[in-house]
């Protein structure tokens, strides 16, 4: 029986996700804000597995998920950074406020 | 039992036959159809005028169906489809056929080699279907369709030859000054349908008599003066009436057969017989027949003083139509409503006839001016002598016809108690001096026509006269008329019983004499000056003459006044309007679409493009839904 | 274990997750924010392993702190992102990104944290490794196939995207 409550650990995965976010909302460059993304896909996997182990420790249907999360989130690593390197040789540099084509 | 709907129904059988197969290519087959049909239809017509004299045909609505039922209003407004037989109606319809058929004979040879032939027939048998529709009608409604179907044709008509541009203006001086007294008809009929509930002709009459009809604005009998006028309206517009004459003349640019048969002898006559037809209500509104007379009579003066000078044949001619159907109004106003149906009877084939000689004159000289005729009477005898028939019946010689039927006019006159309540008997005796002063115009104008166009010597273009005698096709016609010109005089007593007026006016005593002695006194001066020569126009030197002659040539500039005044104040309305439409209702339009533009540029600022603009807007987006919902389920 | 040695130990862990992963978003060093990704993987690999996910927490740092964070770091370079410190790197959303964050940050911790959750006190099967491979190959396959279609995809798809023009 483990003596940290539940809601410690739901509270630093929504931390972890808070600064996730800030991360996302303020950098500059493309590649920090992927960092930002990996840190709230971080805190996600958090709760998943917080909320396993308290509540349904016996199935595995969690971790499994929190695999699949995992794998996902590399493969998105890798064709978002792909992308950022293709955008570089275009642009010639990866700010993110360069990057306004969609713009009406 | 007579079908009566067969009488309208076999010329508009012939319209759509020639429509669909001689507009261009067997254009013979036209005449053919049209002058079947009207055979038929006369045929018809006579039958059923006997059947009514003799009292075998009992008057009344025949073959009626319901054309549209509104029943959700009360009383529920149902609009139907009926003929009337009666007298007048009879009457009416052999005229109408008779003058028709002989017209469309006439055609035939007149109408010869026009690119247009096949479409003219059309048209004549469209316009049969129309006319002899408005005259079986048996309700208000069906009237004023045929109406103004017949007065498209005649716009139709008078544009024949559309190419020229005096033809094109005429058809739509006509149609458009026409139209004025249309409006007057159609309030007249609108207002009779919502106080009466019925527009037959049966139904009203029962309901003027009872008195269940219920005026909704002025009084009783103010309320059916203002109808009897506006029906008075639409009537005066048909039958060329002042103010509303002006297109008549104008109308001439027209082929002659359809001066003849619809600016003479039917479509003319549609007002007189409309007022003919609804006279149980300007019976009911005296002073209505007062006011009809007197611009009956006015009519009658201004247009034959206008006659006097014209030099083209048809103008004259035209002019004097006006005049004679300002007779006809006059006799209806005195209350002379037989009188006045006599007198339509017997100017239909006199003045038929005489514009059918016209057009064969100008279609031997190839003119219409009557300077450029003379002598004809050698090279034309036929068409010489049956115009003199004509000119004579119409200036009111004894024994023909017209003597009869302008004498029974000038009998109501003088018997008239409508005349004199609206402006005393010092003015009936003025009205009754007016309409001797037109018998003597009449008959001058007339003889002027006669002797300037057939006797003395050739005027017209080369060395001598090569005209020659019109053929078969339009002398046959020219014939025919001039026998029913002469003849008509016996039918006056019949068609005084048939209209339910048996007794003939008659007034004093030395009225007819002195009418004939007027007429022929009018017919010996126009002898004095063109014949003889006694006195030359030419030599006339006092001012007040010449300006009183050039204002009689330019019809006392009422044409001038109109294209001035009126048709200057409606331009201008029109540019105020098209002003309006331009600024204000595009504006609103352009408006609308240029607020759009500002609206979208203003909502435009969202797309920024930037990547983290858009996570922020949407996860700020689920914050605030997530707050929403969590105050919604904190709440519950 | 002690109660207070748990408290301990989650504090720990706690902290080396939030601290380094401010630094992260807050470096004008684009590559000392790289390289400070690693102890926050590790500290969530740590909580993993206190919740009794041994094998969860092995993969987290192979792919995490193995692949992922280099991967980051290569590009980072590749794209000259290793610039000049004095240029700044967080944009001027600060403040409202703060307001955001903040936002969501407390909402989620006080709607997930309320004493509600039907928390049990079974304990985790041992073999959690076993019983994981044998889920992932029978009950959860078609899944575990999937992901791996995935990958594949990226694999090739980033390949694609990042090839250099023919010139």
């Amino acid at each position: 029986m483990s003596a940290i409550p539940l809601s410690w650990y739901l509270g630093l995965a929504a931390a972890l996700f808070a600064v996730g976010l800030f991360g996302v909302i303020t950098r500059r460059n493309a590649v920090a804000v992927l960092m930002g993304v990996e840190l709230m896909l971080n805190a996600a996997n958090l709760n998943l597995v917080a909320f396993w182990r308290y509540l349904r420790p016996g199935v595995m249907e969690a971790p499994v998920f929190v695999l699949v999360v995992v794998t996902i989130a590399a493969a998105e690593a890798a064709v978002g950074l792909a992308i950022v390197l293709s955008v570089f040789r275009n642009f010639h540099g990866v700010e993110v406020e360069r990057l306004d084509l969609m713009k009406q | 039992m007579i079908p009566v709907y067969l009488v309208p129904a076999l010329p508009l059988a012939a319209f759509i036959l020639i429509s669909l197969t001689s507009l261009r290519k067997r254009q013979g087959l036209a005449p053919a159809l049209l002058i079947a049909a009207l055979a038929g239809s006369l045929g018809l017509s006579i039958a059923l005028l006997v059947g009514v004299q003799s009292g075998r045909i009992a008057s009344g609505s025949q073959f009626g169906f319901t054309w549209m039922a509104v029943r959700a209003i009360d009383p529920p407004l149902i609009l139907r489809f009926s003929f009337l037989v009666d007298g007048l109606s009879a009457l009416m319809m052999v005229v109408v056929s008779a003058v028709a058929l002989l017209v469309q004979v006439y055609s035939l040879g007149y109408m010869r080699g026009d690119e247009g032939f096949g479409r003219y027939f059309a048209f004549m048998a469209l316009f049969s279907f129309a006319m002899l529709g408005l005259v079986t009608s048996g309700n208000l409604l069906q009237t004023y369709l045929c109406w103004e179907l017949v007065g498209l044709c005649s716009y139709l008509l008078i544009g024949f030859w559309y190419k020229k541009p005096e033809a094109a203006s005429a058809a739509k001086k006509a149609f458009i000054v026409t139209r004025f007294g249309d409006v007057g008809l159609l309030l007249a009929v609108l207002a009779l349908s919502y106080s009466a509930g019925t527009l037959s002709f049966t139904g009203l009459e029962r309901a003027i008599s009872a008195g269940t009809l219920t005026p909704f604005f002025f009084g009783g009998s103010a309320f059916l003066t203002v109808i009897a006028l506006l029906i008075f309206s639409g009537a005066a517009g048909k039958s060329a009436q002042f103010p509303l004459h002006v297109w008549l003349p104008d109308a001439m640019e027209g082929p002659t057969p359809v001066s003849a048969l619809i600016h003479a002898a039917t479509m003319v006559a549609a007002g007189v017989f409309l007022v003919a037809r609804t006279y149980f209500i300007f019976q009911a509104a005296p002073m209505a027949l007062g006011v009809v007379a007197l611009i009956g009579v006015f009519t009658a003066f201004l247009a034959a003083t206008i006659a006097l000078t014209q030099n083209d044949v048809k103008r004259i001619l035209a002019y004097s139509t006006i005049s004679q159907l300002g007779y006809m109004m006059l006799a209806l106003g005195a209350g002379g409503m037989a009188a006045g149906m006599f007198h339509l009877t017997t100017h239909a084939f006199f003045k038929a006839l005489l514009f059918l000689c016209a057009g064969s004159v100008i279609h031997a000289v190839h003119s219409n001016d009557i300077r450029e005729m003379g002598g004809l009477a050698r090279r034309m005898p036929i068409t010489a002598l049956t115009c003199a028939i004509g000119a004579l019946a119409l200036a009111g010689i004894p024994p023909l016809s017209g003597f009869y039927s302008k004498d029974e006019v000038l009998a109501a006159v003088q018997n008239s108690g409508y005349i004199s309540a609206l402006v005393g008997t010092g003015g009936q005796a003025v009205v009754l001096a007016l309409a001797l002063g037109v018998v003597f115009l009449t008959g001058f104008y007339m003889s002027r026509l006669w002797f300037v166009v057939f006797t003395r010597e050739w005027h017209g273009h080369g060395e001598s006269c090569t005209a020659h005698e019109s053929p078969f096709s339009m002398t046959g016609p020219l014939v025919l008329l001039a026998a029913l010109a002469a003849g008509a005089g016996l039918f006056g007593h019949p068609v005084g019983t048939l209209l339910g007026d048996a007794s003939p006016e008659s007034g004093a005593t030395w009225l007819p004499a002195v009418s004939a002695l007027i007429g022929a006194s009018g017919i010996w001066l126009a002898w004095l000056v063109y014949w003889v020569r006694a006195y030359v126009p030419g030599k006339v030197k006092s001012p007040f003459a010449l300006a009183l002659y050039r204002g009689s040539q330019n019809n006392w500039y009422i044409d001038a006044f109109y294209t001035r005044v009126v048709a200057r104040l409606v331009l201008g309305t029109a540019a105020v309007v098209a002003w309006v439409d331009r600024h204000v209702v595009n504006g609103m339009v352009d408006g609308v679409g240029w607020l759009a533009g500002r609206a979208g540029a203003w909502l435009r600022r969202t797309e920024t493009g930037q990547l983290q603009w858009y996570a922020y807007v949407m996860v700020g987006g689920a914050v605030v839904l997530a707050l929403l919902l969590s105050t919604l389920v904190v709440s519950r | 274990m002690s109660a207070n040695l748990q408290y301990a130990l989650f504090a720990v862990v706690a902290a080396s997750v939030l601290v380094p992963a401010l630094l992260v978003v807050t470096s004008r060093n684009l590559v000392r924010a790289g390289f400070w990704l690693l102890p926050v993987f590790l500290g969530v690999a740590a909580a993993f392993v206190l919740l009794g996910a041994d094998f969860l927490a092995a993969v987290q740092v192979l792919i995490y702190a193995g692949a992922i964070t280099v991967l980051l770091i290569f590009v980072l370079m590749l794209t000259r992102g290793a610039g000049n410190p004095q240029v700044r790197q967080s944009n001027r959303m600060i403040p409202w990104a703060l307001l955001l964050s903040g936002a969501v940050g407390v909402l989620t911790a006080f709607v997930l944290g309320r004493e509600f959750w039907p928390v049990t006190t079974e304990t985790p099967v041992p073999g959690f490794t076993r019983a994981l491979g044998e889920g992932l190959l029978t009950t959860w396959l078609f899944s575990f196939e999937l992901a791996s279609v995935l990958l594949l995809a990226a694999m090739v798809g980033a390949i694609v995207i990042a090839r250099r023009e023919e010139p």
